[in-house]
């Protein structure tokens, strides 16, 4: 049921993502909330399925965005290393299922570890962009506001469901 | 065979991950859109027809200032007609004016977008009209304002247009009432401006001057506005880079004309057999 009910999540992050977030940017940033439903994807699945989910969502991304290959080699390469990266700010051996929260590993680890995944997101996204266009000054610029952007509603998002 | 049966599962993870990553790889590399399959873009019917829905309800926003807009065009084009209406009257009077010679060279369809972005390295834009409209490659897009971009590729109702805000895009234009012509490209940094290139350095011009199109191309007729010059990059060498105001709010695109240049099969053929053909 936990499943099903972030496969729902994460579709609607997608939806939000092309028709609404993609339409805000700032200074050419904008928020990739798409990344936050897939960092936060529940631990009990299977790694190989998650690099499936990640490079599926990136490819609808893509497919709204005419930009083929450049999400879903992102994300894709992201969620190869999430339980990796979580794992390095998460030992408790008793986390075992459930989505990544801020409840589950404490707000600290949550902060470091949702920030690591967006920044590696943000980074390697842009830079791939870059390859079509490469301008410095873009580049960064667009990597600082998308990861700020992102990391902002990622904890927003979370001190939100906490409140429930 | 067991130990490499063995190694395969354990490490699946990474070689699901490299198969995807190579996949995202090739699809990365397919870099023409001319030749890109429509179905990795959103002129496909899925994504197209969700945009459309989308595009029902912000078409909207910002109607009045497109209003504004589309009537001060209306009045520069009522007064023109005028002023051409009066001189074909003094040429027919003098017998100048043959009937067949007024050819109508350029149709124009009106088509909406559905779908536009203006804040990544290359943008696109999805129009509601495609095969089934008779559009096809190569066809100009303009608005009330000025140039938009070129038809790329097209599914049965919708196509994908190339924005001037996408640096595959090279339009030969000029500076208005001379011959002087370079290319225009964007340099992926604003929405607003784009850079005029290779302009020679003798040509006389002043900030505030209109760039139009040239007609080299077949996609658009001759004198279409595109921007104003706001500024000179003087790299050194015989040529100078201007910075040009595109007249487009690319922000707040709508309704937008597909150019069909009747003559422009016969003008592509002509030009591929002496092997001149110019594509962005």
């Amino acid at each position: 049921m936990s499943i099903l009910l972030y496969i729902l999540w994460l579709l609607l992050a997608v939806v939000l993502q092309v028709l609404l977030f993609n339409h805000l940017s700032l200074f050419g940033g904008v928020a990739l909330v798409y990344v936050i439903a897939l960092l936060k994807a529940p631990v009990e699945i299977n790694r190989v399925l998650q690099i499936v989910m990640g490079f599926l969502v990136g490819f609808v991304v893509d497919i709204f965005c005419n930009t083929p290959g450049m999400h879903s080699l992102t994300a894709v390469t992201v969620m190869a290393l999430r339980d990796v990266i979580l794992h390095l700010y998460n030992d408790d051996p008793e986390f075992k299922s459930g989505m990544v929260t801020m409840q589950q590993i404490g707000l600290s680890a949550f902060a470091r570890f949702s920030l690591s995944i967006i920044a590696l997101h943000c980074l390697l996204l842009y830079i791939i962009e870059s390859f079509t266009l490469f301008n410095f000054p873009v580049l960064l610029v667009k990597v600082l506001i998308s990861v700020g952007l992102t990391f902002g509603f990622c904890m927003a998002f979370e001190f939100a469901a906490s409140k429930k | 065979m067991e130990n490499l049966i063995r190694f395969i599962t354990k490490n699946s993870p990474w070689f699901t991950w490299l198969f995807l990553a190579i996949l995202s790889i090739v699809l990365l590399c397919q870099t023409n859109p001319y030749h890109r399959s429509i179905w990795f873009g959103s002129a496909n019917f899925i994504t197209a027809n969700i945009y459309d829905v989308q595009s029902n309800v912000t078409g909207y926003f910002g109607l009045r200032q497109t209003n504004d807009e589309m009537l001060e065009r209306a009045g520069v084009l009522e007064a023109e007609n005028q002023a051409l209406r009066q001189l074909l009257q003094e040429y027919q009077d003098q017998g100048i004016y043959r009937e067949d010679s007024a050819k109508h060279q350029y149709r124009y369809l009106i088509a909406h977008v559905v779908g536009n972005s203006i804040n990544q390295a290359e943008n696109y834009i999805t129009l509601d009209k495609g095969a089934a409209d008779g559009v096809h490659q190569d066809l100009g897009v303009t608005d009330q304002n000025g140039v938009i971009g070129i038809v790329a590729n097209v599914s049965e109702h919708y196509s994908l247009v190339l924005s001037v805000l996408n640096p595959k895009l090279r339009l030969s234009v000029m500076l208005k009432n001379t011959e002087a012509f370079g290319s225009l490209v964007w340099d992926g940094k604003d929405s607003r401006y784009a850079v005029f290139e290779d302009l020679p350095r003798n040509v006389d011009y002043s900030n505030g001057d209109t760039i139009v199109t040239t007609g080299y191309t077949s996609s658009f007729p001759k004198d279409i506005p595109v921007g104003r010059i706001v500024n000179t990059f003087d790299g050194g060498g015989s040529f100078l880079t201007l910075q040009i105001e595109l007249f487009s709010n690319f922000n707040r695109l709508n309704a937008v004309h597909v150019i069909f240049n009747e003559e422009q099969a016969e003008r592509d053929q002509l030009q591929a057999s002496v092997g001149t053909s110019e594509k962005p």
